[in-house]
């Protein structure tokens, strides 16, 4: 058998047994807890039981290091030569075929740039519905956890879990949504591409179409769809009958993702920097910074806030760690 | 002979890289108290006012230093009564001076991450999807190490490290793991429960993912690298990118393994792999000038059309290149006039035209990775001797210093530090007596610590529950009220919560008055802990706390009946669990 193949076979076994070590481990530790002995899962974990459960993982853990280490004596003995391919940015590759596609006035162009136009414009819808639903989430998430009224002084756990499960259903379905995008958004570029070298390819090369560009659109997008979404979050949520106080939080966050998304954008444009040039002058950024911190740590060690470091870090911290 | 000549020269070729020995000196020198692990102990010396500038847990028998994001989280927990302007200031020293170069070289989780990725398994490549997944580590960020801690603090005036208590692996396993495989530990095992299978299983999939994915902790859920990537532009050490140079070929990005959209951008961790893949030798490291052209990467330039290359200019239809050679093409453009005769016949193979760097760099090869290419190697043995030899002599006097500095670290938290002999009781022992001042209202109705005294000698015919607690211990005030429950459930019974002696600023009675006035009404008798100064007791120098067994973790339940200790309980004690304790003896 050839050392490649040794090498694919390996590497699949070793794989599936990496993730079978990983499941064992966690399979008993969870037999540990819910097959204890008190039905109120308190003290579940004794020396004793985790004893006994240690038997099967430490033998899949043992085998699992043999095989790694047997693995890198067989590389050792027999190297291979890796390759690694470099991944094209297939935006950037699109935006280049752009710059050089034919822009004659015959039919066949002009159908392509149609469906050109139609894929960018797929790309911005996609573009802004991920963003309206990104922001909706993070405006819902940041008003839930700033709301003192989700935070009770007896019920610690129930709160911890009612917000985990609000707050993270719903950051992971704007994650998904957002992967969602990215797919999309890949796949019209893909077809885009595939159209535009179809286009070289019959067509020759040409001085590109600067009309399909739809980066700035995406850009102005940006800012209504920004504003829109705050603005329907606040109606929505005095349709409903929020209070006066949970819309003065809503307006105030809103307000402050407006800022914060019209600052990045002057400074994506140069506007805050006012420098057009290519050099960045970092001396006063960074004396800033360095002057700002030293100050910090000072008035640190005056306030006592250096003492509340000290102070837990020479506790365990129990939580942290996992003793709960 | 062979055999021994290719285990030679794979050693040879695999030898550390200066960023490997780098990254593992800081790991021990961080968690140099070695003794800890010996002793189940944590260190509590003065070195940790600092903090180490990676994620290395405090509550891990070696750590020396606090930890960054567990001393953030605990400082917001508390910022209704002070700014957190100590951890704040440190964070932003470490971010201006390193940035994300602490991911690429000092920090230990990172380390770990870098070691298991070597296991010989497939690994998933990054894409889009691992880029977009990326921004999971600022929500955690935003969610669990700021909001949440905050939050809590400011409403409940309770520590609740969200980061450090749900999520953060390396307190699992340096912390909860590094603890209990002590025998001397075998009484947290107690505290264990529904936390701690969440945390490990968590840890346990993190480890299974670091074999197949390269850093996904740090790539998809470290907050501190989320702080530090904030930093990187600004950053005095890191990489650069030289934008005059720059051909725009994405080699640097494509090799990365990081999900970076240039060099230098907040996912970069400043690793300087790139470095040597670089063809055109743009890429380097940050000069110890302040003032210098660093990163003048320029979004606006970046759409900006590139030059046909001569490929596509003089290319027909049906000789269109596929994409992976459009872009070598590119590439091969910008370094034709170097070493036409390497690229041209990779072009035509259709194959990376710097496999000889990308398997070097893949390799850990010995050479040096703040080198560049394979041309600078060349060109650096022409460079005069005397530069040699004084990079080499300054290379030496580093490597001594910091060979000094670790030895003399590990020697003194090892060897010229001593632990005290705690003399401590255990279940079953005789409890003995003391007398602690209580808090309460003083003629002028201020509460204060009053010179009234509790004994615990007119209370040995009672039951008595001492809980020892602390202001900024989350689970120890969480849990107060259900003492004052049991309390008033068992008026026969007495309870008393000793707060531990340990510097508090502001002080305990004022933090119970501002934060947590209700403990001022409970029928808890709030006493505080002392030094025991008596030379004839066996306890002397000692605390109440560590008499009664206490170490290093609070809270801690005592329950003494008849002056005999029945229960030493580590860890919050559930309201249901006293009571059935408490009922057992009664």
């Amino acid at each position: 058998m050839k050392p490649e193949r040794i090498k694919f076979i390996y590497s699949i076994f070793l794989s599936l047994l990496t993730v079978t070590v990983g499941i064992v481990f966690i399979v008993q530790v969870a037999d540990i807890y819910y097959g204890g002995p008190n039905a109120d899962r308190l003290h579940n974990y004794t020396v004793e039981a985790v004893k006994s459960h240690l038997v099967l993982p430490l033998i899949f853990l043992g085998i699992w290091i043999l095989a790694i280490i047997g693995g890198f004596v067989f590389s050792v003995l027999v190297p291979s030569l890796k390759r690694t391919k470099p991944s094209a940015d297939n935006r950037k590759t699109l935006d280049r075929l752009m710059s050089i596609m034919p822009c004659d006035n015959s039919k066949e162009t002009k159908e392509i740039k149609d469906k050109l136009i139609k894929f960018e414009r797929i790309r911005l819808i996609v573009f802004i519905v991920s963003l309206a639903i990104g922001l909706g989430v993070a405006l819902f998430t940041l008003t839930y956890t700033l709301d003192p009224s989700h935070y009770s002084a007896t019920e610690f756990l129930t709160d911890m879990i009612k917000f985990l499960r609000t707050v993270l259903v719903w950051i992971i379905a704007a994650f998904a949504v957002f992967l969602i995008a990215v797919f999309l958004d890949s796949l019209m570029i893909k077809k885009e591409t595939q159209l535009i070298k179809e286009a070289i390819a019959k067509k020759g090369k040409g001085s590109g179409d600067k009309t399909i560009d739809k980066s700035k659109d995406r850009k102005k997008s940006v800012y209504f769809t920004t504003i829109a979404c705050m603005l329907l979050f606040v109606i929505l949520s005095a349709a409903f009958g929020a209070s006066a106080e949970h819309l003065v939080l809503y307006v105030s966050i809103a307000a402050l993702i407006v800022i914060l998304f019209i600052l990045y954008e002057m400074k994506t444009c140069g506007l805050l920097r006012g420098k057009t040039n290519n050099t960045q002058n970092l001396l006063i950024p960074r004396i800033s910074v360095a002057l700002i911190a030293i100050v910090f740590v000072v008035l640190g060690v005056v306030n006592g806030s250096a003492s509340d470091v000290f102070i837990k870090a020479i506790k365990i911290c129990t939580e942290c760690i996992g003793l709960g | 002979m062979n055999v021994f000549k290719k285990i030679f020269g794979w050693f040879s070729r695999h030898w550390p890289t200066k960023r490997r020995i780098i990254q593992v000196y800081t790991a021990l020198l961080f968690n140099c108290n070695i003794k800890g692990f010996v002793k189940g102990r944590i260190y509590t010396g003065n070195t940790k006012y600092l903090c180490t500038p990676g994620l290395n847990c405090y509550s891990c028998p070696g750590a020396v230093t606090a930890c960054p994001m567990g001393a953030l989280q605990n400082a917001f927990a508390s910022s209704a009564t002070r700014t957190p302007y100590y951890i704040l200031g440190i964070l932003g020293l470490l971010g201006l001076m390193f940035a994300r170069t602490i991911c690429g070289f000092l920090c230990p989780v990172g380390l770990g991450q870098d070691l298991l990725y070597k296991i010989k398994t497939p690994k998933i490549k990054k894409s889009k999807y691992t880029r977009a997944l990326s921004y999971v580590k600022y929500v955690i960020l935003v969610v669990f190490a700021f909001l949440i801690p905050l939050m809590y603090g400011i409403v409940q005036s309770s520590a609740v490290p969200g980061f450090c208590k749900y999520i953060c692996p390396a307190g699992t396993l340096g912390g909860g793991i590094g603890l209990l495989v002590n025998p001397a530990n075998t009484d947290y095992f107690a505290m264990l429960g529904p936390l701690f299978t969440w945390k490990f299983a968590l840890l346990v999939a993190i480890i299974v993912f670091c074999a197949f994915i390269y850093r996904p902790f740090c790539r998809f859920l470290c907050p501190l690298g989320a702080i530090y990537g904030f930093f990187n532009k600004i950053a005095i050490i890191g990489v650069k990118l030289d934008k005059q140079k720059c051909t725009d070929c994405g080699l640097c990005v494509s090799h990365c393994k990081m999900d970076i959209k240039h060099v230098g951008d907040h996912e970069c961790i400043n690793c300087g792999e790139c470095i040597s893949v670089c063809p055109v030798k743009a890429i380097s490291w940050k000069g110890s000038k302040l003032f210098l052209k660093a990163n003048a990467y320029n979004e606006q330039t970046v759409t900006e059309e590139k030059p046909l290359t001569p490929l596509l200019a003089t290319a027909s239809a049906s000789e269109m290149p596929s994409e992976n050679a459009l872009s070598n093409n590119i590439v091969t453009e910008s370094v034709t006039n170097e070493n036409p005769s390497i690229y041209s016949e990779n072009i035509e193979n259709d194959e990376t035209p710097f496999d000889e760097a990308n398997v070097a760099a893949d390799n850990d090869s010995p050479q040096d990775p703040i080198d560049t290419n394979a041309e600078n190697r060349e060109q650096k043995d022409k460079t005069p001797k005397t530069k040699k030899g004084r990079n080499f002599y300054l290379q030496l006097g580093a490597f001594c210093l910091a060979f000094v500095v670790l030895f003399g670290a590990i020697l003194y938290y090892n060897v010229i530090l001593k632990y005290d002999n705690i003399n401590a009781l255990s279940e079953g022992d005789v409890a003995p007596e003391f007398s602690l001042q209580t808090y309460g209202y003083d003629n002028s109705g201020k509460y204060a610590l009053l010179d009234d005294t509790f004994d615990f000698s007119e209370h040995l015919d009672q039951i008595v529950v001492i809980n020892f607690w602390a202001t900024w211990c989350g689970p120890c005030t969480q849990e107060l009220p259900d003492f004052d429950r049991i309390q008033k459930e068992y008026p026969e019974i007495c309870v008393v919560a000793v707060h531990t002696t340990a510097i508090t600023v502001p002080s305990v009675a004022d933090w119970v008055v501002n934060d947590k006035p209700a403990f001022t009404s409970f029928d808890v008798t709030f006493l505080q802990d002392k030094v025991i100064a008596d030379e004839n007791s066996p306890y002397n120098g000692q605390t109440i706390f560590e008499t009664f067994g206490g170490k290093d973790a609070l809270p801690v339940t005592v329950i003494v009946v008849k002056g005999l200790i029945k229960k030493i309980n580590n860890g919050s004690m559930p309201y249901e669990t006293l009571k059935s304790v408490i009922e057992s003896y009664v």
